[in-house]
């Protein structure tokens, strides 16, 4: 059995390696795989905090990473065209610097996970998964309806956001970007994890009347995790729609939400590196089956049912044999 | 915030006034009257069904009461949510452990100690590193005897030490009063006897509202009675007092 | 605006509520007696628009095909419940969406294997084409108010299934208390894989149905599904008399919404943008509805306490 630490280091550094290795040898699009994996990994990374560790299961999560996209989509189609979001109190025209593009994608996710938190968290059990569910619904029929932003046809950027010096257009250079991303955020989970807040929100995983019993609101710890989860998956979202300079309504469907949990049970759930495993692996499925058949989706159905019937700690799980939850 | 000084209720820790409830035409508390005291130790004894648990839920905030008020240090409770009484200094243990069973002893410790130091919004430090939560932490492990299976799993614990460790969570709290839910529940004669000596040593610091089937641990410790019957406190009194009184031998303890 | 366009308008979202309801009884039923939360159930509706188009096209019988429907998506029901699902009763809801999303996929992508990518159409019988003079001089779609005969039909069957017979004693134990069902000596696994192909059938037979307005294709499933949820969340999980209630609430609220709020928006601005904007608020609104419902009873109406 491998230690589960080493699996870790292993699969962090396997993506670095990839992606510089494929810089070298000319390779751009294996670049273009792994900077999908890292922003898939991280999108999945905000939704474990509250899956794995929270217990509460959004099959929602799109709404954010969606979100995210149509934040950084808006922002930098205003700045390109040179017209105003707002006129009043101040002339705002949008923005292509992707330092302001990520203030922007934090501040209006933690909003709108605040709205949507609030909600949800009224519920528990099937409710909350069902009424997620719906939410993220809500949000992508109203992407495809509203014509400002390209309805169902989407938002194509014209070039990615600047970000310092940078030139972002170049494969391995955004790719560092989003490696970055996705160190932050399995550092910030980590921490998150092992602190006061993170013990109170494991606490609330099953047992809340506990939690309650020990002067602790289990409303509150949950609301909170679900604004930090949903800041995490929506900066992946605003980094996915520079990844493709292409936003749509897709980004917010119910088989995004789904594929996000599938990431997460894949790597093995509860654990602070899964999401970034199943990414790993989801991605590499599809390039792998999908070169031999358009209908992979079978045979990924296939593997997950096999996966949830007889192999439940994931592959983390599967290669450590444990079935550790930090 | 409503004070007692005139009345001479000053060490009334926990005092309950006209408390009523119905569930329908089921009346399960009848302006029930209830206080503990300073360094008691008061039992709460009933046939089944006499509605002590519907009491319980009321003090400690589960349910609302329909009518009556709460007190707790002479601080109006009433209305008041379950993490903001247990703030406020009411801590209580479950009829059923009720403990988290993938933590190990020290988390579930270090939880109870966050939640009364209010440190649950930290996000980036460890608990493990701030000195005066594990202090607390590891005060309560001494007191309880649990301080060689700190890093045990609850799960793997014994029925005798998940009930140590539930009161243990109770200690953490540093509270004012204390609400023991049958913590004698299925545990053998020789812990029992650990039990009764270790709340006669926790009543001097923090009075305890006891709920207990054993009567004989109740006689032996409890310094008041209050019989409950069909949602009515039918009489409160010393152990001397209660068994010799009428009503309650006919109403409960004479069908013994 | 005129009467009759209101009255032809209530009436859509009547047929549209009396489909809603076929799916979301079996979803209801099968989150009430066993547990289960099934995301695969917009595949039954699929797989009952499916084969009612290939039977169609194969015999060229209206009336075949709906019973095709609701064969094949019973008996898809029935071997999905005895192959995959029955495992996944003790299992926490994260391993039942888990496993269901999967089944979605399985379906869809074979469905698109064998049938292409492109929609299939299912012609409305003679009898049933044309419309039909209601009240005064209103006309309306023979075919929809088919539709909502046998959805009302069905809700009698239903009512009367859970109500009236043993079989409904039984499921109504199950909702209640799971221990009891086998107290009362009942063999629970084939009880758990008759409701589950009963709400196969019904999801299946909904999909042929709604195939002959609507093409049949590959997702057609998901997005009644979820509307489903809304529905169930709404009435209660559990309970078919709100998931009747909610699904006909649901159906005039979406199909009203849609055709009230553009025409509201018009007083105000000009028709284009009231349109566009009109037609996204449309979209949202039953689920502010949901969140409405939610707020003043969690549990829906006629749900309990369930977690």
């Amino acid at each position: 059995m491998i230690p589960e630490r080493s699996i870790n280091v292993v699969c962090i550094s396997s993506l670095l390696i990839f992606s510089l290795a494929s810089h070298y040898i000319g390779e751009p699009y294996f670049v273009t795989l792994a900077t999908r994996i890292a922003i898939f990994a991280m999108a999945a990374i905000g939704l474990n905090l509250v899956l794995g560790f929270g217990n509460l299961i959004s099959f929602g999560h799109a709404a954010f990473f969606g979100f995210g996209g149509y934040v950084s989509g808006i922002l930098a189609t205003h700045a390109f065209n040179l017209e105003p979001i707002l006129d009043w109190p101040v002339i705002f025209i949008g923005t292509s610097d992707s330092i302001v593009i990520w203030i922007f994608t934090i501040a209006l996710c933690s909003v709108f996970a605040l709205v949507i938190g609030f909600f949800c968290l009224r519920t528990s059990g099937v409710y909350f998964i069902m009424i997620t569910l719906a939410f993220a619904q809500m949000l992508y029929y109203f992407a495809i309806s509203w014509p400002s932003y390209g309805g169902e046809d989407g938002l194509s950027l014209y070039i990615r956001s600047s970000f310092l010096n940078i030139d972002t257009m170049n494969g391995i250079s955004f790719f560092m970007i989003c490696f970055f991303w996705l160190i932050l955020s399995l550092y910030l989970t980590s921490r998150i994890i092992h602190s006061p807040f993170g013990l109170a929100l494991r606490a609330s995983r099953h047992n809340l009347d506990r939690v309650k019993s020990v002067g602790i609101t289990p409303f509150r710890i949950q609301l909170v995790a679900f604004i930090i989860s949903g800041v995490i998956t929506g900066v992946a979202g605003s980094l996915y729609a520079d990844l493709n300079r292409f936003v749509s309504p897709s980004l917010l469907s119910w088989q995004m939400s789904g594929e996000l949990i599938v990431f997460i049970i894949i790597g093995g759930v509860g654990r602070i590196y899964g999401p970034l495993i199943g990414a790993i692996f989801f991605v590499t499925f599809e390039q792998i089956f999908g070169s031999y058949t358009d209908h992979w989706q079978v045979f990924l159905g296939l593997l997950i049912i096999v996966t949830v019937l007889f192999a439940r700690g994931g592959l983390i799980g599967f290669l450590s044999g444990s079935r550790a939850n930090e | 915030m409503v004070f007692f000084q005139g009345l001479g209720l000053m060490n009334e820790i926990l005092t309950i006034k006209d408390l009523s409830k119905s569930f329908g035409a089921v009346v399960a508390s009848d302006k029930v009257n209830f206080s503990l005291k300073q360094g008691e130790i008061h039992a709460l004894i009933g046939p089944n069904g006499a509605g002590k648990s519907t009491l319980i839920k009321q003090i400690i905030g589960e349910i609302k009461q329909d009518s009556g008020s709460i007190f707790l240090d002479n601080l109006e409770v009433s209305k008041c949510h379950v993490p903001e009484r247990i703030r406020l200094g009411l801590a209580r243990t479950f009829q059923i452990t009720n403990v988290i069973s993938d933590f190990s002893v020290f988390q579930n410790l270090l939880l109870a100690v966050i939640g009364i130091e209010k440190k649950e919004f930290t996000f980036f430090s460890k608990a493990e590193n701030n000195k005066l939560i594990v202090r607390k932490v590891s005060n309560v492990l001494e007191e309880t005897n649990l301080l060689d299976k700190k890093d045990e799993i609850a799960a793997r614990l014994s029925h005798g030490e998940r009930r140590q460790l539930e009161i243990g969570l109770a200690l953490a709290l540093e509270p004012k009063v204390i609400l023991l839910d049958e913590p004698m529940a299925g545990l053998s004669v020789d812990i029992i006897e650990k039990m009764k000596k270790s709340f006669t040593n926790i009543k001097a610091r923090v009075p305890i509202l006891l709920i207990e089937h054993d009567m004989n641990v109740v006689f032996a410790i409890a310094d008041r009675i209050s019989v409950l019957v069909n949602g009515r406190v039918l009489a409160t009194g010393t152990p001397r007092d209660i068994k010799m009184n009428a009503e309650v031998r006919t109403a409960y303890l004479g069908k013994e | 605006m005129t009467f009759e366009l209101c009255v032809e308008q209530l009436l859509n979202g009547f047929q549209f509520g009396f489909m809603l309801f076929l799916m979301s009884a079996g979803l209801t039923l099968i989150f009430g007696v066993m547990g289960l939360i099934n995301l695969a159930h917009g595949s039954f509706y699929m797989i009952g628009a499916f084969s009612a188009a290939a039977v169609s096209a194969a015999l060229g019988s209206f009336w075949f095909s709906l019973l095709a429907s609701l064969i094949f998506a019973s008996i898809a029901g029935v071997i999905v419940e005895i192959v995959i699902i029955r495992r996944l009763y003790d299992r926490d809801h994260l391993d039942q969406v888990l496993a269901t999303f999967a089944l979605i996929l399985l379906f869809s992508e074979s469905v698109r294997w064998i049938f292409g990518a492109y929609p299939l159409y299912l012609d409305v019988p003679d009898i049933l084409s044309g419309s039909l003079q209601i009240i005064g001089g209103i006309y309306y779609s023979k075919y929809r108010l088919f539709i909502i005969l046998v959805g009302l039909l069905l809700a009698i069957f239903l009512f009367f299934l859970i109500g009236k017979t043993n079989l409904g004693v039984q499921i109504r134990a199950g909702q209640h208390d799971r221990e009891m069902i086998s107290a009362l000596g009942v063999d629970i696994s084939k009880l758990y894989t008759f409701l589950f192909g009963l709400g196969a059938a019904l999801a299946g037979l909904a999909g042929a149905l709604v195939g002959t307005i609507q093409s049949v294709e590959v997702g057609m499933g998901e997005p009644v599904l979820i509307l489903a949820f809304v529905v169930i969340v709404i009435g209660g999980i559990g309970s078919i008399k709100g998931a009747f209630m909610a699904s006909l609430i649901v159906g005039c609220v979406d199909t009203m919404g849609r055709f009230l709020v553009p025409w509201i928006l018009m007083s105000l601005t000009d028709p284009s943008t009231a349109m566009s904007i009109g037609s996204a608020i449309a979209s949202m609104l039953i689920y502010v509805l949901m969140a409405i419902v939610l707020i003043v009873k969690p549990t829906g109406f006629f749900g309990k306490g369930l977690t």
